[in-house]
């Protein structure tokens, strides 16, 4: 009867999209918090019980400074002014100022990543320091902006769906 | 669900708080070290931002606007990372050498006690007042 299903049998139903959007903006926020207190953890284990000569000083929070207004741009465009370059609200122009922004959040976020990569390298593998406590401050930063870009990911995907919801609520 | 006394309900939820507060009081007496509380004040205030984003909701649902949906997402977003800070913040700091595994446990657990017993009391007055069940 029901034509809209995916799957043969009805066990596999998948769930409708606002629960989806729920449960990926939840999934978008406790990643973001994982990828800040990673750093975070990296920066007070190096002043309180660290033993070794690195620190995490101002050098290692760049890229998750990078992530994060990155994250923060791409996630406050407009999507709608992406597609319609032609008719509707949208001039060509909005069109055009969006995708350049757009350009500019996801340069921030690819700085962020691999900024992360070149502080463990630089500062933590071509000096030798490669034994776990220590090589852990590097690691730290290279998971925190991982998991930063992943809850940026989420956020986009889930604000893109198709939401039957929202128009099944305004009639 | 049958329908509770409010009564029963309210000193069910109290003494569900006081059990929380009990195992951060505890966390915090034993080793004489009071970051617990910090814990448990984030615990306390992480169902606020959606509390806050509902209310904007409820009101201003007669045009069903897509900032409505917007904000939501923001009050779940940062609903979500309050909750996740609360859970890393005590294993940050037995990470860190400054609680101990026993205090941390004790945090996390009485943490979500609190936390639990906020969510459970909102929802139960928005059931009384509408008919909407608790959802995610």
């Amino acid at each position: 009867m029901d034509n809209g299903r995916l799957f043969k049998f009805s066990a596999f139903k998948l769930p409708n999209s606002a629960t989806v959007r729920a449960v990926g903006v939840y999934l978008s926020g406790a990643l973001y918090a994982i990828g800040f207190w990673v750093m975070v953890d990296a920066a007070i284990y190096s002043k309180s019980v660290n033993a070794s000569v690195v620190h995490v000083t101002f050098i290692d929070w760049i890229p998750a400074i990078c992530s994060s207004f990155g994250m923060l741009i791409v996630n406050s465009i407009e999507k709608s002014r992406l597609l319609s370059s032609e008719g509707g609200f949208g001039s060509s122009s909005t069109t055009w100022q969006a995708r350049l922004v757009l350009f500019l959040g996801f340069s921030l976020l690819a700085i962020g990543i691999s900024g992360s990569f070149l502080v463990l390298i630089l500062k933590f593998l071509v000096k030798n320091f490669t034994s776990f406590p220590t090589v852990g401050m590097g690691v730290s930063n290279v998971v925190s902006n991982a998991c930063i870009m992943l809850s940026c990911i989420t956020l986009w995907i889930v604000q893109n769906l198709e939401d039957d919801y929202s128009y099944s609520l305004a009639l | 669900m049958p329908q509770i006394n409010p009564l029963t309900k309210i000193i069910g939820l109290s003494s569900v708080l006081a059990a929380g507060f009990l195992l951060i009081v505890l966390a915090g007496a034993i080793y004489g070290n009071w970051f617990p509380v910090v814990a448990v004040i984030i615990f306390g205030f992480a169902h606020l931002p959606i509390l806050i984003t509902q209310h904007f909701e409820n009101n201003y649902d007669d045009f069903m606007s897509e900032a409505a949906g917007y904000a939501i997402d923001l009050g779940r977003f940062l609903s979500s990372f309050l909750l996740t800070t609360g859970i890393a913040f005590p294993l940050i700091l037995n990470h860190c050498h400054i609680l101990t595994k026993v205090a941390t446990v004790l945090t996390i657990s009485g943490g979500l006690l609190v936390y639990g017993t906020v969510v459970t009391f909102a929802s139960f007055f928005d059931a009384d007042s509408e008919e909407a069940t608790f959802e995610i």
